[in-house]
C-alpha cells in the first residue's frame, strides 16, 4: 500500500512539474482538471471505479501533453475541459458502485432478518396453534369424561331403581323407627319347617344383596319370625336358623359377615293375628333391618 | 477572415457528423437517466446542450474544427450529467433499502 501511494504522489507531482515547465500559466480548464483528478484519485474511485479513473487519467495526460507541446490553445482547453468531466465522472461512477453495494447489503440483511422474523412468527403461530389444539383436545376430553360420568351415574340410578323395583316385587320395604325394614315372606324362602333356602329364594336374595351392596354394605340385622303354631322354643330355634341361612347366603355372595347380626324371635313379634291362615302366613317372615337403630 | 473561414471549411477538418450523433446520444441518455431532476446533473446537462448548440451552429458555418471541439465537450458534459443522475438514483435506491430495513423490528 505504501508503495502504490508513494508511487502515485510523485506521479501527480511529475504532471504538475511538467506543466510548471511551460512558460505560460496553465488555463483555468487545466487547473480545474488537475484538481478534479487529484480529488478523484484520492477518493473511493480508486477501488470502486478504477476503469473510469484510468480514463480520466489518460484524458488529463493528453491535455498536459498538449499544454506542454503547444501551450494554451483552444484544443488544450477542450482536452482539459473533457479531462475534468472524466475525473468527475469517475467519482460519480464510484458513488454508483458504492450505493449499489450498499443496496445489496441492505437488501441482503433485510431478507435475512425478515426471513428470521418470518420464522419466528411461524414458530409462534405454530406454538399458538398447538396450544389451541391442546386446549381444544383437553376440553373435548373433559366433555367426554363428563358425558361418560353422567351416563354412568344414570346407569347406576337405573340399576338401583330397577333393583329396588324388583326388590319391591318380592319384599315389602318400609321405613320404620328401627331403620329401613325389608320384609321377606317366609313362604317364598323356606319349605315348611326347614331352614334351607329354596333355590328361588337364593335368586331373590341376590337381588337384595345387590341393592345393599350398592348402598355401601350397611349394617344389617336379620330377624327370623314364625307364626304361633308349635313350640315357641322350637320356633325360635327355627327362626334363628333361617336368619342365619339368609346371612350365610348374603356372605357367600360377598357381603361382609361382621356387618350382619342375626336373631331368632320365633312367634314373639307377630305382625298380624295368628287366627287365620293368611295372618299366619304373614307372620312367617324374615326381616332385614338396614342400619338398625339399636 | 472570409478567406480563412473558407480555407478552414474546404481544406480543414471534415464535418463532425459522427461526433454530433455521439453528443446528441449522450444528452438523450442523460435526460433518460433523470439528469433534469437533479441540480448538479442539470448544470452539466445545460452545459452539454450549450456546447451542442454551439457545435451545431459552427457546423452550419462550416467551422468544423471548433464545432468538433464543442461537440466533444458536449459529449463529456452529457456523460457526466448521466453519471451524476445515475448516482442520485442509486443513492435513493440504497436509502430506500435502508429504510425498509429500519422498518423491520429490531433483532431481539
Amino acid at each position: 500500500m505504501i508503495h502504490s501511494k508513494s508511487f502515485l504522489v510523485p506521479h501527480v507531482a511529475l504532471l504538475v512539474f511538467a506543466a510548471g515547465c511551460a512558460t505560460v500559466p496553465p488555463p483555468k480548464e487545466l487547473t480545474d482538471a488537475r484538481t478534479s483528478y487529484e480529488r478523484a484519485q484520492g477518493g473511493p474511485a480508486v477501488k470502486l471505479a478504477p476503469a473510469a479513473l484510468d480514463t480520466a487519467k489518460q484524458a488529463l495526460q493528453k491535455a498536459e501533453r498538449l499544454f506542454r507541446d503547444e501551450e494554451d490553445t483552444p484544443e488544450t482547453r477542450a482536452l482539459a475541459y473533457i479531462a475534468d468531466r472524466k475525473a468527475r465522472l469517475a467519482e460519480a461512477m464510484a458513488s454508483i458502485a458504492q450505493s449499489e453495494a450498499d443496496k445489496v447489503a441492505f437488501e441482503g440483511e433485510f431478507k435475512e432478518r425478515s426471513a428470521s422474523e418470518l420464522d419466528k412468527a411461524r414458530g409462534a403461530l405454530q406454538a399458538g396453534g398447538q396450544k389451541l389444539a391442546e386446549s381444544e383436545r383437553a376440553r373435548q376430553e373433559a366433555e367426554k369424561a363428563r358425558l361418560e360420568a353422567d351416563k354412568a351415574r344414570k346407569e347406576a340410578e337405573r340399576v338401583a331403581a330397577a333393583a329396588l323395583a324388583s326388590l319391591k316385587e318380592m319384599a315389602s320395604v318400609k321405613e320404620e323407627a328401627r331403620g329401613v325394614v325389608i320384609t321377606l315372606s317366609g313362604g317364598v324362602l323356606f319349605a315348611s319347617g326347614k331352614s334351607d333356602l329354596l333355590s328361588i329364594a337364593k335368586e331373590k336374595l341376590n337381588e337384595v344383596y345387590k341393592v345393599l351392596k350398592d348402598q355401601g354394605s350397611p349394617k344389617l340385622r336379620i330377624e327370623g319370625h314364625t307364626d304361633s303354631v308349635g313350640s315357641a322354643e322350637e320356633n325360635r330355634k327355627l327362626s334363628l336358623a333361617r336368619a342365619d341361612s339368609v346371612k350365610a347366603h348374603l356372605v357367600s355372595q360377598g357381603y361382609p359377615a361382621d356387618r350382619i347380626k342375626t336373631v331368632g324371635l320365633g312367634p314373639d313379634r307377630p305382625v298380624t293375628d295368628n287366627g287365620s291362615a293368611e295372618g299366619r302366613a304373614n307372620n312367617r317372615r324374615v326381616e332385614i333391618i338396614v342400619n338398625p337403630k339399636d | 477572415m472570409c478567406i480563412f473561414v473558407l480555407v478552414a471549411g474546404c481544406g480543414g477538418a471534415p464535418s463532425p457528423v459522427d461526433q454530433l450523433a455521439a453528443s446528441q446520444a449522450a444528452i438523450r441518455a442523460a435526460e433518460e437517466a433523470g439528469a433534469d431532476r437533479d441540480p448538479e446533473a442539470q448544470l452539466y446537462l445545460k452545459l452539454a446542450k450549450e456546447n451542442l448548440d454551439k457545435g451545431k451552429s459552427r457546423m452550419d458555418a462550416d467551422d468544423n474544427e471548433i464545432a468538433d471541439r464543442a461537440l466533444r465537450k458536449a459529449e463529456a458534459d452529457g456523460e457526466l450529467a448521466r453519471g451524476i443522475a445515475r448516482s442520485r438514483t442509486a443513492q435513493a435506491d440504497a436509502e430506500e433499502a435502508k429504510k425498509a430495513l429500519g422498518k423491520l423490528k429490531p433483532i431481539n
